[in-house]
């Protein structure tokens, strides 16, 4: 029987924890976020859109929008592509019951929850810190909670969706990139001071 | 020590003395000083030599335009050339130096070229540094190295830290003067987030050097109380320090600016706004006279600059020289201010105003300068009628320091850059926007920018642009002042007649970085090099750090002059970024030493690093490359791996292939539309290989595609191509065939991949993985199954790179480093040892596989690799086969892989060598082809090569030759396969 504890997250070598001790400052919180489901989800029309909001209540949000519901959301990544985001342990439920809402439509259902890395910034100066990284508009009249948006942070490709108000921002990484991208943003927000949590 | 220094005013800090050191002298200056303006009150007129001639040079201007007093700042790894020193806010401890001489500023060797300044004309490098070919490099490289630049560059790494950020606004202003101020107080009560970016330390522009009344209140109260409502706007940014260098497509402009205070020098700003208003000011032109370039001599309203923003005595004694009326205003200011001006110089006869107790020369030109280190006197004469000569009796006036002014070049190097059109006003003769509509920007110029010098104006101007750009309907309080008393019109004198023609005697200085005379332009005339960017290339003109921000105008008048034409029918030379020279470090930012650049890492990376692997970059990837064994060299490692792999088992990371799921009812057309080879009848369960090509038929990637279910199909791409095949795939679906119905995701990290290779690997396996019966006849090569190794879930695909028995474990990557070691102590028995990169490309060739990029290039097809049988004759189109159709792609012409041989099996060739048919013969000599792979193969117990050859197949059995590093080797062309050629050992 294979262990939880076997598992190692793209940032194992860092030492999370002894950072986190060293760490300092109030203006920013930078945390290693839990795994969840990602379910690729591909597909167009009235048929998709119901088959999701039958599988997950969630209607089918409007471009670099999200959609929420319960512990379940759903980011609009392109015109037929959408991410189910989910908690771990519901991944092979929702992936049975959304393989059978959709029976008979082309459709897919691709499961990504392996490949991301998800990093939390949270602070009333974390839209600085990303400010040094993202061309996208964030301020507050632009890029609010609820919405997504695919872009490059630096060098790095991300999925940024700002979860609220304060503002708090997930920010999903491919696991290849963790690294960088973590030390980058230790680095980035250093000045503001940054606050790391495990 | 003597402070030149009026006995009161200026927007100096009196009470806070700061001290600084020029080339290695103490000296004090105040708070609120300039280098520059701290230096002059010093009494220090001599800053720099010039370029070429080494001519004892003094500022010439107050701000961002200065060509002269340019210095060396700081030293160290901080030390910063070419630094003007006009626009450097004078702190504690400043250090500089003078540039361009030696030994010293006051004597300077080089000073001799000016003695022989008629061997340094207008493109003497090209006439000079030409015959023969063979010193080019030997010796005039050096010789112009050595000439060329006028400070040293740091050799240290840079310590300061760099900020970089991206801004949105609805308005972005450039440049606080009055105009960008008053459009900033209209566009602010909208609520509008609004960028004001000024390039001084103190916002203000004109308001800082004069006292006007606005709105009844002095200005400076005006300006004070202005910039406090600015900044009690929350959506409102004020950016002082602030270069705003570039201005790009679509309202994308970039600033710099340097901060003094926090842990960053500078911060780069890329700013995207929807609306631009320019309130860039004018600069004001020299006049072209005879040794016009004497320290002590500088632009008019510079002197009014030191005299009133920072209170120094310019001199006891100034004369001024002028074609328009602006200099009058510098008059009268200066006397306000206490000092005394001697005589004003007019060079129009007919002007008309009139200043209390100065005299006003109507009428005259100055015919030269005495004192070369410093302003003694001015010579003049009487203007002949037509203004092109001088007449009568020469007149000396003696003074200690010389203002001039030429006119005033609205600044519209942004609003060139934004790719604004020109046009030539006569009423300034200067250049202004002749229209704001320009495709692809929302951009308006307002006030002196905009050829509107009067302050009443510009106030006026920017009010209206500021409310506008913020969509206001309602009118607001438009800032009030009174007009200016400029009068008569400014009259032409592009080059200042002395009592010689241009040429003869002293020196024209049109451009004073470069050392660029009137003369200059006359001979590039005379030589026909008459377009201005001919002009600008051969005289380098304009080329200097200063970018010609004085001198360009009059340069392009007087060849204007020379060719009879107008000036706009000669045009401008292009404006491009940067405005002012931008430090690099401030690109870099934070993006330096381990932030360079991404480095990817697979989720069993630690353990290769703790493995002492060293590592090699493929694409952003960190790959195992080989992991030495105590004192190993590279080669002993390499050799080792590939042996044990055939001899026992290797594991290698492959996580970094690239991964595309693909679904859909038309999945399987769609691959074979895709690849060169037939898709549809493969059953589910089992892989393929296929080739991509390009619309030109050449090779473009590989790899190994599987079957999951009818509709279902799982392709890996070549590790460095992932991202291209992926958009290669989504342009076909996209534009091309949007009616297939695919969908294509990339998978490239939900997957680890562990691949084993070898005899026991299937023993390995059966050891610890559940639910898969690992037989030859349930899984076949080419075929994978889905099941459980060590209790997580995997699929496994039996394929193989090295041609052994051979498996790859596809798993989550958050188990693929417990995998990986509980296949490595499984394993040990068997001798299992990780095999890194370069082993992996010894083993695939031992086989004669290819990688695509090393045996081809983007001109070679699946023929001239051999591979005629992975082109499906049978099926329909794909990409690539009208291409490789044509009677051209075959035939003895084309290059072929073949494997080549060398006569000594202990000698290794060298990848790239080119091949000969014949020895010793001297270049040029026909090359039929060059070595694509090439090892030492302990399998095969022999070097072997790979080698794409003309003709090559034909050849099978030749001789051939590689020269290289003065000596050839002889080498046997053979098949590309070198081991197990049969392929008896991909069954174990």
């Amino acid at each position: 029987m294979v262990e939880q504890y076997q598992r190692r997250s793209a940032l194992a070598h860092l030492g999370l924890a002894l950072r986190a001790k060293h760490s300092g400052g109030f203006s920013v919180t930078l945390s290693l976020a839990a795994r969840r489901t990602i379910l690729d989800l591909r597909g167009e029309g009235n048929d998709f859109a119901d088959a999701i909001y039958r599988t997950t209540k969630l209607h089918l949000p409007k471009p670099n929008r999200v959609t929420s519901e319960g512990d379940h959301s759903l980011f609009w990544l392109g015109p037929n592509e959408y991410f189910l985001i989910a908690p771990e342990d519901q991944k092979e439920n929702l992936k049975n019951d959304l393989s059978q809402s959709m029976h008979g439509f082309h459709h897919a259902i691709v499961d990504l929850s392996e490949s991301r890395t998800i990093f939390n910034l949270t602070g009333n100066q974390a839209r600085d810190v990303l400010m040094r990284g993202m061309s996208i508009d964030l301020h507050p009249r632009e890029f609010a909670a609820g919405q997504c948006v695919q872009s490059s942070l630096g060098k790095v490709n991300i999925l940024l969706h700002q979860i609220s108000d304060e503002p708090s921002y997930d920010i999903y990484v491919w696991n290849s990139f963790a690294d960088y991208t973590w030390r980058w943003l230790e680095k980035i927000s250093a000045p503001f001071g940054c606050r790391i949590k495990v | 020590m003597v402070q030149h220094r009026l006995p009161q005013g200026g927007r100096i800090n009196r009470s806070k003395p700061l001290s600084f050191k020029f080339d290695g002298k103490n000296y004090q200056g105040f708070d609120g000083d300039s280098l520059a303006s701290a230096l002059l009150a010093n009494g220090i007129k001599l800053i720099g030599r010039s370029f070429k001639y080494h001519r004892p040079r003094g500022l010439m201007s107050a701000g961002i335009e200065e060509a002269n007093g340019i210095v060396q700042l700081e030293n160290g790894p901080r030390t910063e050339p070419n630094v003007r020193a006009t626009v450097i806010p004078l702190y504690e401890g400043l250090e500089a130096q003078s540039q361009n001489r030696w030994p010293s500023l006051r004597y300077d060797v080089g000073a001799a070229n000016s003695l022989v300044s008629r061997l340094f004309p207008a493109g003497f490098y090209y006439k000079t540094f030409k015959w023969p070919a063979s010193f080019w490099t030997s010796l005039y490289e050096k010789v112009i190295r050595n000439i060329a630049g006028l400070g040293k560059s740091p050799i240290e790494n840079d310590p300061d830290r760099y900020d970089k950020i991206y801004a949105h606004c609805d308005l972005l202003i450039v440049g606080a003067g009055p105009a960008g101020i008053a459009a900033a107080l209209a566009a602010a009560r909208s609520g509008q987030r609004i960028i004001l970016a000024e390039l001084q330390s103190e916002m203000g522009g004109d308001l800082l050097n004069a006292d006007y009344k606005i709105d009844h209140k002095p200005s400076a109260r005006w300006l004070a109380d202005a910039l406090s409502e600015l900044r009690d706007s929350p959506e409102v940014t004020l950016l002082p320090d602030t270069n705003v260098w570039g201005y790009f497509d679509h309202n994308y402009l970039t600033m710099h600016q340097s901060l003094t205070e926090g842990p960053f020098k500078s911060r780069l700003w890329r700013v995207r706004a929807k609306k631009v208003i320019l309130a860039t000011g004018a600069i004001e032109r020299p006049l072209v006279f005879a040794d016009n370039d004497r320290p002590g001599a500088m632009l008019a309203y510079a002197g009014q600059t030191y005299a009133h923003r920072y209170g120094v005595e310019i001199g006891k004694a100034i004369v001024i020289v002028t074609n328009n009326d602006s200099a009058y205003d510098v008059a009268e200011r200066l006397v306000e201010a206490g000092l005394s001006v001697k005589a004003l110089i007019d060079l129009r006869k007919n002007s008309t105003r009139t200043l209390n107790g100065i005299e006003i020369l109507r009428g005259w030109s100055v015919t030269g300068v005495r004192g070369t280190k410093a302003v003694r006197g001015v010579t003049i004469r009487t203007l002949m009628a037509d203004g092109k000569a001088t007449e009568g009796a020469e007149r000396y006036i003696t003074c200690d320091h010389l203002l001039y002014s030429g006119g005033w070049n609205p600044t519209l190097h942004l609003f060139s850059q934004a790719r604004g059109k020109l046009r030539y006003d006569d009423r300034i003769q200067a250049f202004v926007p002749a229209s704001f509509d320009i495709p692809g920007q929302n951009v308006s110029v307002v006030g002196a920018a905009n050829g509107h010098f009067d302050l009443v104006d510009c106030l006026r101007e920017g009010f209206k642009a500021g409310e506008e750009a913020a969509g206001l309907t309602s009118s607001g309080h438009v800032p009030h002042a009174e007009a200016s008393s400029w009068q008569d019109p400014i009259e032409e004198f592009w080059a200042v007649p002395s009592d010689q023609p241009i040429g003869h005697g002293a020196k024209h200085f049109v451009d004073f970085q470069n050392d660029v005379t009137a003369s200059d332009i006359h001979l590039a005339h005379r030589e026909g090099y008459r377009s201005v960017e001919h002009l600008k290339r051969y005289t380098t003109m304009g080329m200097a750090t200063d970018q010609g921000k004085t001198s360009n105008v009059n340069a392009l008048a007087l060849m204007a002059e020379l060719r009879g034409l107008k000036i706009p029918e000669v045009g401008t030379t292009t404006f491009r970024p940067p405005y002012s020279p931008v430090t690099i470090g401030t690109f870099g930012g934070i993006e330096k030493d381990d932030l360079f650049d991404p480095i990817r890492m697979t989720p069993i990376h630690r353990w290769h690093e703790d493995r002492g692997a060293k590592f090699e970059l493929v694409g952003q990837w960190h790959r195992a490359w080989y992991y030495p064994r105590g004192a190993e060299t590279f080669h002993q490692a390499v050799q080792r791996e590939v042996k044990q792999t055939r001899e026992a088992i290797g594991i290698f990371d492959a996580s970094t292939l690239g991964k595309i799921d693909i679904q859909g009812p038309d999945a399987a057309k769609f691959l074979n539309l895709i690849y060169t080879n037939a898709w549809t009848k493969l059953e589910p369960g089992r892989c393929r290989y296929g080739f991509m090509l390009g619309e030109d038929g050449m090779v473009m990637d590989d790899g190994v595609t599987s079957r999951i279910a009818e509709n279902h199909f799982h392709m890996t791409t070549t590790t460095g191509n992932a991202a291209r095949v992926l958009s290669w795939l989504e342009e076909w679906l996209q534009c091309e065939w949007p009616d297939l119905k695919v969908y294509c995701t990339s998978v490239s990290e939900q997957w680890a991949v562990i691949a084993l290779n070898g005899p026991y690997a299937r023993a390995l396996l059966e050891e610890v993985t559940e639910g898969i019966d690992l037989s030859d006849a349930a899984f076949p090569f080419m075929s994978f199954r889905e099941g459980k190794l060590a209790g997580v879930d995997v699929r496994i695909f039996r394929i193989s790179f090295t041609g052994e028995l051979s498996y790859e474990i596809n798993c989550p990557p958050s188990y693929a480093m417990h995998l990986w070691q509980v296949l490595m102590q499984a394993g040990e028995k068997y001798g299992i040892t990780p095999y890194g990169t370069e082993a992996m490309h010894v083993l695939r060739a031992e086989k004669g596989f290819v990688i695509v990029g090393q045996e081809t290039d983007g001109t070679i097809t699946p023929y001239d690799l051999g591979h005629d049988w992975i082109i499906s004759k049978q099926k329909g189109d794909f990409i690539g086969r009208r291409s490789l159709e044509r009677s051209g792609m075959k035939g003895p012409h084309r290059k072929h892989l073949v494997g080549l041989l060398t006569e000594n099996p202990q000698d290794v060739l060298p990848e790239g060598a080119q091949i000969v048919l014949t020895p010793g013969k001297k270049p040029p000599i026909e090359m039929i082809g060059h070595v694509t792979s090439s090892y030492m193969s302990p399998n095969v117990g022999r070097s072997i090569a790979m080698a794409l050859v003309k003709n090559g197949r034909e050849r099978m059995g030749e001789w051939v030759y590689l020269p290289f590093d003065g000596k050839v080797l002889k080498a046997k062309i053979t098949e590309p396969k070198f081991y197990d050629i049969e392929g008896k050992r991909i069954n174990g």
